[in-house]
């Protein structure tokens, strides 16, 4: 029964910035996720969620927002670095839910304009989840140089990002499945 | 360690039986939350799941 039900794993995209490179970053995620048999996915972006300012943590919860986190099973974030740490926005907007991760997996996609891919952003973002509830992979995908790595309407001109691609969902997909399993039938002690 | 909820939580989706599976501590922001645990430092919420459709949903620990 529960195998029936597939998999929900949204893409977040991380970064409210005008001309954002990570924008073509997360439809190339949803779109690799699709075409998994048993999931679903769509694109979450931050920048639409109407998010207060002036207050922060779950007293800005979006019902909306709140409602794809309680649905999911899993997490992709593409997380852009900028200045050697992940988006402000990004932290603004996943601090606004935190039971609704709890015991789902998450796997980070680092973006930069530089050589590093967003490693040290993904750093620095790993113990915000995990404080949050999820449960963090160890593949990672790293967009080093995105300006060259995708064409100006988005298409991927590096197919090597593929393969990486394949492992790093292959992992998500399987701790997904497993962590749902372990929410819906095993009890604490 | 602090008594079980004294009944199992029901989804409020489908009414299935929830499968508790997570204690997640809290720390408090406002009055409303109500006292800290003085030995964890915050609140405890309990998590659970419903193995029926998949619903999340919590509720404060009892202690």
């Amino acid at each position: 029964m529960e195998e029936m039900r597939p998999l929900s794993i949204p893409v977040i995209l991380g970064t409210v910035r005008q001309g954002r490179q990570s924008a073509h970053v997360a439809r190339l995620m949803v779109s690799e996720l699709s075409r998994r048999s048993g999931v679903t996915t769509e694109l979450i972006d931050i920048a639409a969620l109407p998010l207060r300012v002036d207050d922060a943590g779950e007293a800005i919860k979006d019902p909306t927002f709140a409602a794809q986190m309680n649905g999911a099973d899993a997490l992709v974030v593409v997380s852009p670095e900028y200045n050697h740490g992940y988006s402000g926005m990004l932290k603004h907007v996943l601090d606004s839910c935190l039971k609704e991760y709890v015991h789902k997996a998450v796997g980070v996609v680092g973006v930069s304009a530089g050589p590093f891919g967003g490693a040290r952003g993904i750093q620095d973002l790993l113990p915000v989840l995990r404080e949050l509830g999820l449960v963090t992979i160890f593949w990672d995908v790293h967009f080093a140089a995105v300006q060259d790595v995708f064409d100006e309407s988005g298409a991927l001109r590096e197919p090597a990002y593929l393969p990486r691609i394949d492992k790093f969902l292959k992992e998500l997909i399987w701790m997904a499945r497993t962590l749902r399993h372990g929410r819906e039938h095993i009890a604490l002690e | 360690m602090p008594p079980p909820n004294p009944s199992p939580m029901i989804c409020p989706r489908c009414g299935h039986e929830m499968n508790h599976h997570a204690e997640k501590l809290i720390h408090p922001t406002g009055s409303d939350d109500g006292p800290p645990d003085p030995v964890l430092g915050g609140i405890v919420e309990d998590v659970h799941a419903c193995p029926a459709c998949g619903t999340g949903a919590s509720r404060r620990s009892v202690s």
